[in-house]
């Protein structure tokens, strides 16, 4: 916990869950402020813009609210930390399909430690491009995982991967060859979904990748058993 | 019975009206016909009696020997051959003759009965004497028996031809005579039996020829005939064997002649008789008279020409039609027939390999009853459309509306756990709605696998090799595992991921249900054009009372309650990724305590 606290903006209709959220953040230190409609955020982002933003896609009537204010905030700021909570698992399809530049999607179910250490890991990841300190970079080949900024490079290009993206890679990565379960994948990326919404981001990181360099190749499905790297 | 022989019952049935007017139209020719024939019959009565009349006021002048006419190049060989049209005339038992006329010429064909030959050339011999009677008197000719072959005559008597000829119980002799005005003729036959022996008969009374009269036609007789001859009539005088004496015809206003084509259908159509002569032109009549008969031709005029024309005119027209509505009809069955056809074929491959259904059918425009069954048809489909479309969203739909509520409850749980560590109320809670979320991903994961494969394109895929890979995996897993591959490639059509997925899904299942101790068989081999694949284990047994129930969804026979719930989905995904592949997923419990699972799919038909 820092001297100042962090401060958190949710954008968030139910109310109840909202305050449940300022409630936990709270708890955990972070100063909170909580919104419920488009317009509201709107105003509040035009003035100030907070340390992470949380983002519901849909708000009231509005389905896509969120990517309207994911899009207005990256314009603001590069580096401003945002988490999109999304009701319908196709729904990650379709903001990473927009290429938005949030910073993670999280499905709305999601435990309150898991949202915690989700917040925290971006917070780190922020605090490590600001402060450019160096932890030594995991390396296998064409590939360089950036552990401090939570980056990932393929052959020198930046692959932009959501912090739940990242833990994946970096789970498969570090043993090359050895096959990752999805419940081994789940608990290292600090996620808690179904087998089928694993698949469904290994597909998204297999098209990043590919987007960078389409020969990429390096993530085997293994039938029965999960996921590897090839060494 | 099929519509279109339905159809075709009908139209032939309609074909009864025009028979119906056939069989009028008949009947009032029969009447029309028999009323000409009884009017003919009174007519030839009528001229029987001024003929008989006529005939006593001229001595009987209907008697003699009538020469019938003989085609002109009538060979003289002595056979009959050319005088069939002629009949006989018997002299006595044992002599006939036939006489004949060619251009004015005389010709006579004697028969005479004799086996006995006597050709001896010096003395007696069998002998036929000819005499003949003209204006200037009487000429005897004396012919020989001699064998078969030309006759010569003596000098004297070289006025005639003759040709011998003998028949296996006497002789016949074909003669030609030269006298043109013969008007009397006498045959007398010898037949020597032995020395001094003879018996002579023919035209004789003792012992002499008595010349017999040859008919000669009258003109008085021509004339009262012609005046007697009504209209469109023909009449003919014969004696008894149906020579004739005198013919007289008054062909009236000539009608126009009428095609061959009228005549055959008036015969087909109408004659009541087809093995009588045809009634087309006319009808014959004959009265008897003492000495012979009286023949009346009574023909058709104009006007009833043109009746009986009408009569085949209106028939054939009445079938013509009935041949067009026939001929209607069938068409109008085989175009209805066709469309129900159409429909039924439509409407059955209304689902598409993928489950889609197809709303569009045939007929969907027409303005008939089968355009309203198709519309209906096609209105119900598209209702089956959106509820199956429906059905398919709920799930997905179902765990997207519950998931708000359910993370309320949650984050309010876990904020609640976090003041009270150990209240067990709140740790039971945050079980039970951890259990319901799962229970949402799952249904929300199955709808979206329904979707993957709604979406997914054929590839053509070598299943052995995919279960080779497959097993590398499984047995990492579960070393109790052993795999009998097929000997050769099985090519399928479907999606590898889909067809893994089944696998890891009867794979899965094996496992759960055994122990390191039992074991897991996987086989795969080729059987006609399919194949098979099986799953076996050892250690479990299905529970035979639910075997119908095993592939549906949200239905799980597991006695072990695991801390993670159980939904039965596993199986339910395997049947839809089996019928994906048109394949059949069946489980059956194997004699020796174990369970199989066998898919049975076909293999891919293409060539390449």
């Amino acid at each position: 916990m820092n001297h100042t606290p962090k401060r958190i903006t949710i954008v968030e209709d139910e109310q109840d869950l909202l305050a449940n959220y300022q409630a936990t953040l709270t708890k955990h230190g972070y100063q909170t402020q909580g919104l419920t409609n488009l317009e509201a955020a709107t105003a509040a982002f035009n003035e100030t813009l907070p340390d992470l933003v949380i983002l519901d896609v849909g708000l009231g009537h509005q389905a896509d609210a969120g990517f309207q204010l994911c899009q207005m905030l990256r314009q603001k700021s590069a580096t401003l930390p945002i988490l999109m909570l999304t009701a319908r698992d196709d729904e990650i399809d379709v903001v990473s399909g927009l290429r938005l530049g949030a910073d993670d999607y999280l499905s709305k179910d999601i435990s309150m430690p898991h949202l915690l250490a989700r917040i925290a890991s971006l917070f780190r990841r922020q605090e490590a491009n600001v402060a450019q300190t160096s932890q030594a970079p995991l390396e296998k080949g064409p590939l360089k995982i950036m552990l401090d900024n939570l980056q990932v490079f393929w052959q020198e290009q930046l692959i932009e991967l959501t912090v739940t993206e990242f833990w994946m890679v970096q789970s498969l990565a570090r043993y090359p060859g050895q096959v990752k379960t999805r419940d081994q994948l789940m608990h290292d990326a600090n996620v808690f979904v179904d087998d089928s919404t694993i698949t469904s981001h290994i597909k998204r990181i297999r098209k990043k990748f590919q987007k960078a360099d389409p020969d990429f190749d390096q993530i085997d499905t293994v039938h029965g058993m999960g996921y590897r790297w090839k060494p | 019975m099929k519509l279109k022989w339905q159809i075709t019952v009908i139209a032939v049935l309609s074909l009864s009206f025009p028979w119906v007017v056939w069989l009028a139209f008949k009947s009032l020719d029969q009447t029309f016909q028999t009323s000409i024939v009884e009017a003919a019959q009174k007519q030839a009565q009528v001229i029987v009696s001024s003929v008989q009349i006529f005939n006593q006021q001229h001595n009987d002048s209907l008697s003699g020997y009538i020469p019938t006419a003989l085609a002109s190049d009538a060979a003289l060989d002595g056979a009959d051959t050319e005088w069939s049209g002629s009949p006989w005339y018997q002299v006595t038992p044992r002599m006939r003759f036939k006489l004949g006329q060619i251009d004015g010429q005389f010709q006579l064909l004697v028969a005479v009965k004799d086996d006995s030959s006597m050709t001896d050339p010096t003395g007696q011999r069998d002998q036929l004497i000819v005499a003949l009677g003209d204006q200037r008197g009487m000429q005897k000719l004396t012919l020989n028996r001699q064998a078969e072959g030309p006759v010569i005559a003596s000098l004297e008597q070289a006025a005639y031809q003759a040709y011998w000829h003998e028949t296996a119980d006497g002789y016949q002799v074909e003669i030609k005579l030269s006298n043109p005005d013969l008007w009397r003729l006498g045959l007398v036959a010898i037949d020597h039996l032995g020395p001094n022996q003879d018996v002579s008969f023919g035209h004789l009374e003792d012992q002499q020829i008595q010349l017999q009269a040859l008919f000669r036609p009258a003109s008085s007789w021509l004339d009262f005939l012609a005046q007697i001859t009504p209209e469109d009539t023909e009449i003919n005088i014969k004696d008894s064997a149906g020579r004739i004496y005198y013919h007289s015809s008054n062909p009236g206003d000539n009608p126009a002649s009428i095609g061959w084509i009228t005549e055959l259908i008036y015969e087909l159509a109408f004659d009541q008789n087809l093995a009588t002569g045809s009634q087309f032109n006319g009808h014959q009549v004959t009265q008897p008279f003492p000495g012979g008969e009286i023949e009346l031709l009574v023909n058709h005029n104009a006007a009833q020409l043109s009746l009986i024309q009408n009569f085949i005119r209106s028939v054939l027209s009445i079938f013509a039609l009935a041949v067009v509505l026939l001929v209607g009809y069938f068409v109008y069955a085989l175009i209805l027939a066709w469309r129900i056809k159409r429909l039924h074929k439509g409407l059955q491959s209304v689902l598409d390999e993928r489950g889609h259904i197809s709303t569009a059918l045939p007929s969907g425009h027409a303005k008939d009853e089968i355009g309203d069954l198709s519309r209906g048809m096609s209105a119900m489909l598209s209702q089956i459309n959106d509820y199956t479309e429906y059905l398919k969203q709920l799930g997905s739909r179902l765990s997207h509306e519950m998931k708000t509520p359910i993370s309320i409850v949650n984050t309010s749980l876990e904020n609640l756990q976090m003041e009270q560590a150990d209240n067990p109320f709140v740790e039971r809670a945050l079980k039970a709605n951890h259990r319901l979320k799962f229970i949402l991903n799952q249904l929300s994961a199955l709808s979206q696998l329904k979707q993957v494969i709604a979406e997914t394109e054929q590839t053509t895929f070598d299943l052995n090799n995919l279960l080779s890979d497959l097993v590398t995996g499984y047995q990492s897993q579960a070393p109790h595992l052993t795999y009998q591959p097929a000997d050769q490639a099985i090519k399928v059509k479907g999606s590898p991921e889909l067809m893994a997925q089944l696998l890891d899904k009867l794979v899965q299942n094996a496992i759960d249900f055994t122990t390191p101790k039992d074991d897991i068989s996987l086989s795969l081999e080729k059987r006609n054009n399919r194949y098979l694949l099986q799953v076996s284990n050892s250690g479990s047994q299905l529970p035979t009372e639910h075997a119908a129930q095993l592939f549906d969804s949200l239905t799980s026979f597991r006695d072990q309650r695991d801390d993670q719930p159980h939904l039965g989905l596993g199986l339910y995904i395997a049947q839809l990724i089996a019928t994906y592949h048109q394949a059949e997923l069946s489980a059956e419990n194997t004699t020796t305590n174990s369970v199989a699972f066998v898919l049975n799919g076909p293999l891919c038909r293409d060539k390449d």
